[in-house]
């Protein structure tokens, strides 16, 4: 991803709401995708954003330019997209019967009926499986194979090392593999192997 | 086939696998594959998991997703809605005061009940203690409204644990709730059956924590007060959780 001017970002740093306002401008449709893609829907992407650029106003002095800019906002994006995750499940789990009283409603379908038919039937099963992932390896997931980062740019953004994001691929991999043949869906491609060699 | 182990291969196939260019095998691994339908069955799988991944299409966002999208930013960012870890930490603090709060006030409450000659029974045996309050309080006014307070406070209570204001958290309670609103659908029946043992539940604790509190004063503890409040601290505390 590329990285707005060093000069927007320096000015700010440095306090200038006009500039934090290009840096929100210029990052949020991809950063509103990324949210989009741990969270499942448009309207809690987009509040998750919300937090994710509040985060990033609250901090931005803290940020240092060893590494590039959009890597430690994808890095608050996962942060916060997680944590969005985490207290859903939090607020919706069946702790005591007092919590359920207040939220009753469990979490229905992340991904609406509407979104789902425009995918293929094999695309649903595939983000059904991923949504079942453990955490990281869902962040690593999302990040290595969706978002098309390298192994390095992922592990800039999760704040991890390679051989980690090298790793959690891996079970990710095997752990979807597992969980889409145990729904019975094989993917099999048609593709020669010779030729592919 | 090469000497390389099928599990050594397939962890390398993978990895190589996601690259989006065209993968480059090391010769080692291009003769394994030559050699092994398993791997070469394993390595187009994957590939094929990868690129169908790649391929899911995201819906595209709402037409109106940026709208009024900085202007609601700029309010956060003034209202500063993200409490920090200090913040959370206090929230939670004060959440534990208000149960010790409560603990010593129901303290009081069964001093008070437990103190006068015509109260309940003689016997120390905690069930027909238990069973005489369970009598004796039951419709009781003063006992349902402690159950309403207590019940309120832990709206609050789990309000601040989710970062919400209380009555944000309220408006989560379902509308279809009141009573005389109609014939309830199943699902709000069922919520209504979840609230109702919530409420038995509670009733059970309020109830248990009194008969401990008569029981330890007919034991005559010189500090009751504090050992009523930790009792019903700790309860509510377990409860909650």
């Amino acid at each position: 991803m590329a990285d707005i001017a060093p000069d927007v970002l320096s000015r700010a740093q440095a306090g200038d709401r006009t500039a934090f306002n290009e840096v929100v401008r210029f990052y949020r449709q991809d950063l509103l995708r990324v949210t989009y893609r741990f969270v499942g829907n448009y309207e809690d992407a987009r509040d998750v954003l919300q937090q994710v650029f509040v985060k990033v106003y609250q901090n931005i002095d803290r940020w240092e330019p060893r590494a590039p800019f959009w890597s430690w906002l994808y890095r608050i994006a996962v942060n916060e997209s997680l944590g969005w995750k985490k207290r859903q499940q939090r607020r919706y789990e069946v702790v005591s019967p007092l919590e359920e009283m207040q939220y009753p409603d469990a979490p229905s379908e992340e991904i609406s009926p509407l979104d789902r038919a425009t995918m293929s039937e094999a695309g649903q099963r595939i983000l059904d499986a991923i949504e079942q992932l453990p955490q990281m390896q869902r962040a690593t997931f999302v990040l290595r194979y969706r978002e098309e980062l390298s192994v390095k740019e992922t592990a800039a953004a999760l704040g991890c090392a390679e051989g980690t994001v090298k790793a959690n691929g891996y079970h990710a991999i095997r752990r979807l593999r597992q969980i889409l043949r145990q729904a019975g869906v094989e993917i099999e491609s048609d593709e020669d192997e010779s030729s592919a060699l | 086939m090469s000497p390389l182990h099928c599990n050594t291969v397939r962890e390398a196939l993978w990895e190589r696998a996601a690259s989006a260019g065209p993968e480059s095998l090391t010769p080692a691994l291009a003769n394994h594959l030559t050699g092994c339908a398993q791997c070469q069955a394993e390595r187009r799988a994957v590939r094929e998991l990868i690129q169908t991944s790649r391929l899911i299409p995201d819906p595209l966002p709402p037409g109106n997703v940026w709208d009024g999208f900085e202007d609601e930013l700029e309010r956060r960012l003034h209202a500063g809605v993200e409490p920090t870890r200090w913040q959370r930490w206090s929230q939670r603090a004060l959440g534990l005061a208000a149960v010790l709060v409560l603990g010593f006030a129901l303290g009081a409450l069964a001093m008070r009940a437990g103190a006068g000659p015509d109260r309940v029974t003689t016997t120390v045996d905690r069930a027909e203690l238990l069973a005489a309050l369970q009598t004796e309080l039951a419709n009781d006014a003063r006992l349902e409204s402690y159950l309403d307070d207590i019940e309120g406070l832990l709206v609050a209570y789990q309000a601040a644990r989710h970062g919400d204001a209380v009555d944000t958290f309220r408006q989560s309670l379902p509308v279809g709730m009141v009573a005389g609103a109609g014939v309830p659908s199943e699902a709000a029946r069922q919520r209504l059956e979840v609230q109702r043992e919530a409420r038995e539940q509670l009733r059970t604790v309020v109830l248990g924590m009194l008969t401990s509190e008569i029981e330890a004063e007919r034991r005559g503890f010189g500090y009751l007060e504090r050992r009523v409040a930790e009792i019903a601290g700790q309860r509510l505390l377990y409860f909650i959780h």
